[in-house]
């Protein structure tokens, strides 16, 4: 990776230095410059840079070095990562293959076919998780940033989400029915997919001495689940394989990402583990942003809240119709008391326009700048 | 009160790696004895007491038998406990409150550190409110967000 490394120039250290200071503003109560932005960049950074998208799954070095070059060229954060919403479940016999257009996709036949399927299916320990094709990719992108960029390394556990993943390995339709209809399946499974996930955290944080657990709600939705449904199909097992996780070392940070709509489901999240480093993202109240006041108000006093700005506007040439809205987030929600970040509802679109993301990032600069509210 | 421990060779190693002393562990039993301020878990004959020693909050796991007291396990944190800001009274553990004969359920503790006051996991009497950081929270959790706070406040 020496040749790809010469392609970038250094980070600029002192641009570095002031962007980790902000970075852990909320965290430690020091209010510093302004409020960060996470518009939480993948393969558009690729595009953006001359690179497909196939170039940014498939090459998890190069994508590591990208989002690290966007961050710093945005002004965004001062670490760098990678991921694709798949994982761990190639330990669970998915075939998992990149596409020109999409990240790695679980191709036909999906692992469980019959009920029985879900029986025959071995949980991988933490030594056999940690030679799956998806620990793989994850130690050769930590590893190309421990080597060349440390400054930008923080080593992260993704489980997106335990029931996405699991309807994965069924079929997402059938899987959705089976809730309904037989419960019981769901629940075998989903068992099986949380100690996989857990224990793929845990070869992680066993490599690089922790790992920030990022988990997510994005299929179980309101527009998927009832409010009793995401309790028990979602929420549930987010809470399992966190404690399993910290229990093997993982953590000390987590970092929820609640996409899609949550009007119904959200005060379940009320009830979420949380540790001195957790930052609580909902995306959508139905198709609107969920709103940045009532994030404050419901969890404000218990973690750092991300507020977003509906992603879908993040492609249209229309700056001022982004900018507004982060505003209005920003007013709403810039003084929670445990710190607030302002993001997009989820990944910024490949096709992002780049002058939205540096709409956000004015906005930060103009109302989120601590001690100017 | 007279304290007697008794402490098995590998329980020994652990006080040593997490530098407890037995006169810690001493004064934790007691102070649980004393105060009844403990936990048990009913069909194993356990208790969990704690009390702030120093700057640190130090644990005590033991069983009690024949007026003396074997020592399961022991571990401290160094961030201080306020009180539980999230209690989820639908998650019962199988600790129950020596005092109030409550069930634990599983809660988020507001702790301070370097003069920051963030959340971590724990548990919590629903009555009384007295409420425990677990071992694994405590030796790994707290451990690794104790070393990130001094990094990040420095």
């Amino acid at each position: 990776m020496g040749i790809m490394s010469e392609l970038f120039p250094s980070t600029d250290m002192k641009w570095h230095a002031n962007a980790t200071k902000r970075f852990a503003s909320p965290f430690v109560g020091v209010p510093h410059d302004r409020i960060d932005v996470d518009p939480i960049v993948l393969a558009h950074v690729a595009t953006l840079f001359g690179y497909t998208i196939k170039d940014f799954y498939t090459k998890p070095e190069l994508a590591m070095r990208l989002v690290a070059y966007a961050n710093e060229f945005y002004d965004l954060l001062p670490v760098t990562h990678w991921f694709y919403s798949n994982v761990w479940i190639d330990s669970l016999g998915a075939k998992l293959e990149p596409t020109e257009t999409l990240p790695y996709i679980v191709m036909e036949p999906r692992p469980i076919q019959t009920p029985e399927d879900i029986d025959k299916l071995h949980v991988p320990d933490v030594n056999e998780v940690s030679k799956s094709m998806c620990a793989q990719l994850f130690f050769r992108a930590y590893d190309y940033v421990t080597q060349n960029i440390p400054h930008m390394f923080v080593p992260i556990a993704f489980a997106f989400c335990l029931f996405g993943m699991a309807a994965e390995l069924v079929g997402p339709e059938k899987f959705i029915i089976w809730t309904r209809r037989q419960p019981k399946l769901c629940h075998k499974l989903l068992e099986k997919v949380t100690e996989t996930s857990a224990n793929g955290a845990i070869a992680i944080a066993n490599k690089y001495g922790f790992a920030m657990l990022v988990m997510g709600s994005v299929l179980a939705t309101s527009s998927v689940l009832s409010p009793k449904g995401i309790k028990e199909f979602s929420f549930d097992y987010h809470m399992k394989y966190i404690r399993k996780a910290f229990k093997g070392g993982a953590g000390p940070q987590l970092w929820y990402h609640l996409c899609g709509d949550h009007s119904r489901d959200w005060p379940i999240w009320k009830d979420i583990i949380v540790s001195p480093f957790t930052v609580l993202h909902i995306g959508y109240y139905e198709d609107k942003p969920f709103p940045g006041d009532l994030m404050k108000k419901e969890f404000g006093d218990k973690l750092t809240i991300m507020v977003s700005v509906d992603t879908k506007i993040m492609v249209e040439p229309n700056f001022n119709r982004v900018y507004e809205q982060a505003k209005n987030q920003l007013l709403a929600a810039r003084d929670s008391p445990r710190g607030c970040i302002l993001g997009t509802a989820c990944e910024t679109p490949v096709p992002t326009n780049p002058g939205n993301i540096f709409a956000l990032v004015k906005a930060a600069r103009d109302f989120g700048t601590y001690g100017t509210w | 009160m007279v304290i007697e421990v008794v402490i098995l060779k590998d329980v020994e190693k652990t006080l040593s790696e997490r530098g407890i002393s037995v006169d810690n562990v001493r004064e934790v039993i007691e102070h649980g004895e004393t105060t009844g301020e403990k936990i048990y878990l009913p069909a194993e004959n356990k208790f969990l007491a704690k009390k702030v020693i120093g700057k640190a909050t130090f644990y005590t796991m033991y069983s009690p038998l024949e007026g003396k007291f074997t020592l399961h396990s022991a571990y401290a944190h160094r961030m201080s406990m306020k009180e539980p800001i999230t209690i989820v009274t639908a998650e019962t553990t199988d600790w129950v409150c020596y005092k109030c004969n409550e069930k634990l359920v599983r809660s988020n503790i507001d702790m301070e550190y370097l003069g920051i006051t963030r959340a971590a996991p724990g548990i919590s009497c629903p009555k009384c409110k007295l409420s425990f950081i677990e071992e694994y929270v405590a030796g790994k959790t707290l451990v690794v967000a104790e070393s990130l706070l001094e990094k990040k406040r420095a």
